[in-house]
């Protein structure tokens, strides 16, 4: 259905070239639902918008049925009203009712009169849950709300493919659920869709192919299944560790520690841990730091969640070091007055030139 | 509208402090004294041109027009006016208390008209008929008719019109006794005289009404064929023009403010509608700000449609991406947001449309909307530019296409943007028109000044207008308002 074949994307940044795209090559095939993975500014989006041509590419050929979209003779215009859009910011045309905003491409683009427009607009709006909004202004809207009318917006076109571009990013994580269902239902009634995102969790359930992209180009093409557990490749191993857990490097006790903290929260919302324990987590990584660990050296500090066990790890990696962390007595004292009673084991290991000390946390009481 | 009779009060308040009383007056019988003190004369006539002759050590300040000079003087602005001793003819003493103080010695001048330098032809034909009023009369009974306080009431004599023919255009400046509005009706001294001059010559004529300061360059630029506004010859401009044999000669005069006359008190309200039979219901004198207003009108609605229209263009061309036409667009918002507003149509009128003899309604529209597209250009480009980037993105990823995207999406929302700042430049725009009498069209102001130079009341036509001009620019805004409001 789509084909891209060695897309490049250059721009000019104050006379300095930066490639964003390097020899990009994938395809798109009918029923797909392709979920675009990896670190930010790695070209994700750039990519997603050059199918679609609100980037220009710098060379390169994108083929859609048989058409290439970058040759100039090229009716964009035509090629775009198969391919919906969903947009990070919503973009629902502020000035519109949210029916006018879902029958306004038909009207205008279809050819549909204004009571079948509308009715296909009703339909559409059942299906995302808001027809009672048919009304209302999209300043009106919650985030999600809005999101999920750009949504039906979109298939109001009736698009042969939707592309997404970080549908859930601007959105308050109580709203990134509504939103994801609505693209998971269309992803079981079989929508082609390439989806840019962060939702991991979202991207592994609903994806039949994940894109890994790194630095610009499809690192990792593949299932699911080998992108999350068995990546072939050692960035994709990175990033999906990186995803897991929290890592923060402190090199004294003056480190930025609410900014740690907020981050632990926030993992801990990500994958639904109980206030007690994320609460719990919050202060064993405090005391570590403030209290208990001597901090002469740089400590790396690893927060990451089992699922399977359901618990939180919590990992101090110190490097060059020989002797055990809480080999100290005056630190062994301490450890055991401020952090002892949340953890379940504690390993003090080494492989030789660095240390870690591993606590398992206590399940929630 | 509640603003209304808060501006009539302030304005009421300013017409009975300009005439309080019970400061000594000062006092000069020859040219010594009047060092130290302000002595105000009129632009380009004998006295401001030999004022350091008869008063280098007082403090000289110039005016445009007669009724400003009296004004100036009953206000205590200046102490002494200095002016053609003719000119003071037919002054109402009741409304200007002014006395003569002395005759200034030595400085008069001859009086003559002005044509072309290169127009010997009209100028000798001029000579000729000169010579012939002379010797049959008809040039004392002119004097007679209106060098004298009956003024007032002197009726213009009966002469011949033509209708065909080149048209003599005549530049004059409203003064009395020399030319003024009567019933609708120029009349005057000048006015006879050109008159008389152009059923001389069997040519029809039209009378254009200047500021003084203005009249030279309508002549020199074609304007106007013949310059008669009681000018006197001198050297510097003679080298300009071309003048004819004089006519008359003038001494000047120095006056002061009259001792103030023990009037019985007329109740204020009494007052004002004196004021208002004298300025708008004698002569039916409100028909001609009637008139002003619907001059005014034409020319603000045109140059704002003209306008609007032009910015959107100009703006069209601002946001090209060719880089030749963007730059075009930017040089011309720059230049013509630097000039000043009446320097520009000045340049318009005298200048760059000058040789098309367009009519000076439609250079004074041209000239507005060219004005008006500098500034509806940055209003609409920054009114564009606020409509978020992610609106023009929705559009084109659903297939609309550039244009159409800007048309559905774009505009509509840029409108809201706009109408608020748009608002207040056409209000401007309206008030901004107020100036183009200065290319002797005769719209609200100018015939304000018409009025006052008739009456020589300084403030109630003032007030008038400016009242006009308020409900003129308050009625607009309404009217913008409503149609915000429809649009949002």
């Amino acid at each position: 259905m789509i084909t891209v074949k060695h897309l490049s994307k250059t721009y000019d940044n104050l006379g300095a070239p930066v490639t964003v795209l390097r020899d990009v090559n994938c395809e798109i095939n009918k029923g797909e639902v392709i979920s675009i993975i990896g670190p930010s500014g790695t070209g994700k989006s750039t990519f997603l918008r050059c199918l679609n041509m609100l980037e220009t590419p710098t060379s390169g050929e994108i083929i859609i049925d048989g058409v290439n979209i970058l040759d100039k003779k090229a009716d964009i215009s035509k090629v775009r009203r198969k391919m919906g859009m969903v947009f990070q910011n919503f973009n629902l045309f502020n000035h519109l009712s949210i029916m006018d905003n879902v029958t306004v491409g038909p009207r205008k683009l279809l050819g549909m009169s204004r009571e079948e427009a509308e009715e296909q607009g009703m339909e559409l709006l059942k299906m995302v849950g808001l027809s009672s909004k048919a009304n209302s202004m999209p300043s009106d809207l919650s985030g999600g709300q809005k999101q999920r009318v750009a949504i039906a917006r979109c298939l109001s076109m009736k698009p042969e493919i939707i592309l997404f571009d970080e549908p859930t990013s601007a959105l308050d994580p109580t709203m990134v659920g509504e939103v994801l269902s609505v693209i998971r239902q269309l992803a079981q009634q079989g929508m082609t869709m390439a989806i840019v995102t962060h939702e991991m969790q979202f991207a592994r359930d609903v994806s039949s192919r994940i894109l890994f992209m790194n630095e610009g180009i499809i690192y990792e093409d593949d299932t699911p299944d080998v992108i999350f557990n068995k990546p072939k490749l050692p960035a994709t191993t990175a990033f999906i560790n990186k995803i897991r857990g929290i890592n923060v490097t402190v090199s004294g006790r003056d480190c930025d520690m609410f900014s740690i903290e907020d981050s632990i929260e926030r993992f801990c919302m990500k994958y639904a841990v109980g206030n007690e324990v994320s609460e719990r987590t919050k202060t064993v990584v405090r005391e570590m730091i403030m209290n208990v660990l001597p901090m002469d050296g740089e400590v790396e500090v690893h927060v990451d969640y089992s699922e399977k066990k359901e618990r939180i790890y919590v990992t101090f990696h110190s490097h060059n070091r020989t002797e055990p962390m809480l080999g100290d007595t005056v630190v062994s004292e301490k450890f055991e007055k401020y952090v002892k009673d949340y953890c379940d084991t504690v390993h003090d290991d080494s492989d030789g030139e660095n240390r870690y000390l591993r606590l398992k946390l206590k399940r929630e009481m | 509208m509640a603003s209304l009779p808060a501006l009539m009060l302030v304005l009421c308040l300013l017409v009975s402090c300009s005439s309080k009383a019970g400061v000594e007056n000062p006092k000069a019988s020859c040219t010594e004294d009047l060092a130290g003190h302000r002595v105000g004369c009129l632009a380009g006539s004998l006295s401001d041109l030999q004022f350091d002759e008869y008063a280098s050590n007082a403090e000289k300040m110039i005016f445009n027009t007669e009724p400003d000079l009296l004004a100036a003087l009953d206000s205590r602005k200046v102490d002494f006016i200095v002016f053609d001793s003719i000119a003071v003819v037919g002054i109402d003493k009741s409304i200007h208390n002014i006395e003569i103080s002395f005759s200034v010695p030595g400085i008069g001048g001859d009086i003559g008209t002005a044509f072309r330098k290169d127009d010997v032809a009209l100028c000798r034909q001029y000579n000729d008929f000169l010579a012939q009023i002379k010797a049959d009369g008809t040039y004392s009974a002119m004097l007679d008719r209106w060098f004298s306080d009956a003024v007032h009431t002197s009726e213009m004599p009966d002469i011949e019109q033509y209708t065909d023919g080149e048209v003599l255009k005549v530049g004059e400046l409203l003064c009395l006794p020399f030319c003024f509005i009567k019933n609708g009706d120029w009349v005057g001294m000048e006015v006879e005289m050109m008159k008389r001059f152009a059923a001389y010559l069997h040519r029809p004529i039209e009378i254009k009404a200047f500021e003084f300061s203005s009249l030279m360059a309508a002549l020199k630029t074609g304007v106007v064929d013949v310059w008669c506004s009681f000018i006197t010859i001198n050297e510097e401009r003679s080298k300009e023009v071309l003048f004819s044999d004089p006519y008359f000669y003038c001494p000047v005069a120095v006056f002061r403010r009259g001792e103030d006359l023990q009037k019985e008190s007329v109740p204020f309200f009494e007052k004002i509608s004196d004021s208002f039979h004298n300025n708008l219901i004698v002569e039916s004198r409100w028909k001609m700000l009637v008139d002003g207003i619907w001059e005014t009108l034409v020319i603000a609605l045109f140059s704002l449609l003209l306008g609007t229209v032009l910015g959107g263009c100009i703006c069209a061309l601002r946001r090209s991406k060719a880089k030749f036409l963007s730059g075009f667009a930017q040089v011309y918002v720059e230049i013509l947001r630097g000039i000043p507003m009446l320097v520009f149509l000045m340049v318009m009128f005298y200048v760059v449309l000058a040789p098309t003899g367009m009519s000076g309604r439609w250079v004074a529209i041209i000239s507005f909307a060219i004005n008006f597209s500098a500034y509806t250009c940055e209003i609409f480009r920054t009114g564009i530019d606020a409509v978020d980037k992610g609106q023009k993105e929705a559009g084109l990823a659903m297939g609309f296409t550039p244009s159409k995207t800007f048309l559905f999406f774009i505009m509509p929302q840029a409108v809201r943007n706009i109408l608020p700042v748009f608002k207040n430049e056409a209000v401007s725009l309206i008030k901004g028109t107020s100036i183009v009498g200065y290319v002797a069209i005769q719209d609200l102001t100018k015939m304000g000044d018409i009025i006052r130079s008739r009456t020589f009341d300084a403030f109630f036509p003032l007030i008038v207008i400016s009242i006009i001009y308020f409900i003129i620019a308050w009625l607009f805004g309404k009217a913008l308002d409503l149609l915000s409001k429809k649009l949002a």
